[in-house]
């Protein structure tokens, strides 16, 4: 967390994350030049510099969105989503090499504008003919977007569900550069192998998020309410809640965090962090607060404000426990920040 | 029931056991990228034999030809080779002026030699084309006689001469096919390059029926498999293939 902006808030986690990212980057990149050099050494160096920053930057792209879902299947690889953005901007710049390279030994040094070029040169209409560099070009200019607004500068000022969905634009720049490469590279390297690594991957990725999305069915459903419900629903039993570790729900289609702690006290927050739309009922009840699994963030559960001097604040939700143990919330939202009175039980 | 650890990243330390199974995770996903890079380099498909001798410009003196491209038949044989391709640097043929100017004129000019083992070429230095005054003697200077092959239909790939005889390697295939158009387009000669069973490659420069250029009329054609009809003529150390554009057939890959 931090209450100003800095052009990154470093520490010792971010600091060991970002040397073992970019030596295994520089070994990615020795591997390939190394192997291409030693048995192709008429292959041009541009070229081969070319193919090692491209494939570095999407096997890159791959392991950044393994890494969302594999930390809702199993919350152990959420420290490695803390610092996924710097896995982003490192990727952007493998491809952004990649591009720069592409254009100027490719598009350069003809009667025709280079960027004209990559969209025009060898584009037809059918499927040998399609302007694969044309793909990879709208790939880079959504990676640029998204790299140039990682900070969280923009995830401030653009407000959190925009800066995502804009961010989840990542998934469109994946499927353009799925037909970069089929359409592309792919037409010209042959091997099985090549197929099958990119194959591999869609299908690997895709599985993935499959399995994640039905892992965490119960919390996208919606709980159950009646029509003659009053103002409450019942979400669960105070039995089913465990000291300090959220349990999340779905109130019309609001996620919602339910905390029981310090030994006796119940409270409901919105499910959505202010930061990043992080996960809130997957987080834990951490130095007084309910602390998010993506960054850390953290908000007091009776009022769903972060302790000063920060300055988030998420709706919270009333409360209250009946006769036969049933934890009933309330079924809107209170403005963000809102004071409740915790429920005891 | 005790709590399973929670990371926070700001804090200065984390769990035992989740540092652990990070250590491995990060192992495991610098070992699937060992083994992607290793993959992906080893299986790249062998490129040509062709150099680009970048940097290293050189005189040449010897007759230059307009027809079939711009040529230069060396006065004493470079290696193997004593008729090159001549082409501005970049994506720029050799100006159809200037040959027309110096047709069948000893020359002597500045270059950068660029081959493969079967033809070669130079990129000239612009301005760097001089005539010496003395039109040679054609019948000595001159490559042997245009001699018909026949007619014949071969498959190959289009691309642009200057890429493939080892500016580029690969100078070929579909990744450098909007290259091959923009070189072509710019006045490359193109070239049919044909491969028999045993991998070994052969160039066929592309002209049209009367040798006029046509790389305007085969550009939706470049970096393909195609047959070409047309009538073989070996002129010099080149195979040139007078082609008709509209007999160019493009093969399912």
């Amino acid at each position: 967390m931090s209450a100003s902006y800095k052009a990154v808030g470093w520490n010792a986690f971010k600091k060991r994350h970002d040397v073992v990212l970019i030596l295994s980057v520089l070994l990615f990149l020795a591997i390939f030049i190394g192997i291409g050099l030693l048995r192709q050494p008429k292959l041009t160096l541009e070229i081969l510099l070319m193919r090692a920053f491209a494939i570095a930057a999407i096997t890159l792209l791959h392991v950044i969105l393994a890494i969302g879902p594999l930390a809702r299947i199993d919350r152990r690889w959420l420290p490695l989503l803390y610092n996924r953005r710097h896995l982003g901007v490192t990727m952007f710049v493998l491809a952004l090499a990649h591009s720069v390279l592409a254009i100027i030994t490719y598009h350069t040094g003809s009667d025709l504008h280079p960027i004209l070029s990559v969209f025009v040169s060898d584009a037809g209409a059918r499927m040998t003919a399609v302007p694969f560099q044309a793909l990879g070009f709208l790939a880079l200019v959504i990676l640029f977007i998204m790299a140039a607004t990682s900070h969280d500068f923009w995830l401030t000022n653009l407000t959190a569900p925009v800066w995502k969905t804009l961010h989840m634009s990542v998934y469109v720049a994946y499927v353009l550069l799925v037909g970069h490469v089929a359409f592309g590279v792919l037409q010209s390297e042959t091997a099985a192998l090549n197929t099958t690594l990119m194959g591999a991957g869609i299908l690997g990725l895709t599985g993935l998020h499959l399995f994640a999305a039905w892992s965490q069915r119960n919390i996208d459903n919606d709980i159950e309410t009646t029509a003659d419900d009053s103002e409450y629903a019942v979400v669960c039993r105070v039995a089913d809640l465990e000291e300090n570790v959220p349990l999340g729900a779905s109130l019309h289609g609001e996620r919602l965090a339910l905390l029981l702690y310090e030994g006796n006290k119940v409270s409901c927050v919105s499910g959505v962090c202010q930061h990043q739309n992080g996960p809130l009922a997957e987080g834990q009840f951490k130095y007084g607060c309910l602390t998010c699994p993506w960054h850390g963030y953290q908000y007091k559960p009776h009022d769903g404000t972060s302790p000063e001097p920060f300055t988030e604040k998420i709706p919270t939700f009333d409360v209250k426990i009946d006769d036969q143990d049933r934890v009933l919330v309330r079924k809107h939202p209170n403005p963000a920040g809102t004071p409740v009175e915790p429920a005891l039980i | 029931m005790p709590q399973e650890p929670f990371f926070i990243g700001w804090e200065s330390k984390a769990p035992v056991s989740l540092r652990e199974f990070v250590r491995r995770a990060t192992i495991l996903f610098i070992a699937f990228g060992a083994t992607v890079a290793a993959i992906t380099s080893m299986t790249q498909r062998t490129t040509g034999s062709g150099t680009f001798d970048f940097g290293n410009v050189q005189s040449f003196t010897g007759l230059l030809l307009r027809h079939p491209v711009p040529l230069l038949i060396s006065d004493a044989p470079i290696g193997d080779k004593r008729t090159f391709y001549l082409v501005n640097p970049l994506k720029h043929g050799f100006s159809p002026d200037v040959a027309a100017a110096l047709h069948l004129q000893k020359v002597t000019l500045e270059g950068t030699l660029i081959q493969d083992n079967l033809d070669a070429m130079i990129e000239v230095v612009p301005d760097s084309v001089r005539s010496l005054g003395d039109d040679g003697d054609p019948a000595t200077a001159l490559p042997p006689s245009s001699s018909s092959l026949g007619a014949t239909t071969l498959r190959g790939e289009i691309v642009d001469s200057k890429c493939h005889l080892g500016v580029m390697n690969p100078g070929r295939f579909k990744p450098h096919r909007a290259c091959a158009i923009r070189c072509i387009a710019g006045g490359i000669p193109p070239i049919l390059v044909t491969q028999d069973s045993d991998g070994h490659l052969a160039h066929y420069l592309l002209v049209g029926p009367d040798g006029e250029a046509i790389n305007d009329q085969i550009l939706d054609y470049i970096a393909e498999p195609v047959t070409i009809e047309g009538t073989l003529r070996r002129s010099g150390d080149l195979n040139v293939f007078h082609i008709d554009p509209a007999s160019i057939t493009r093969l399912a890959q």
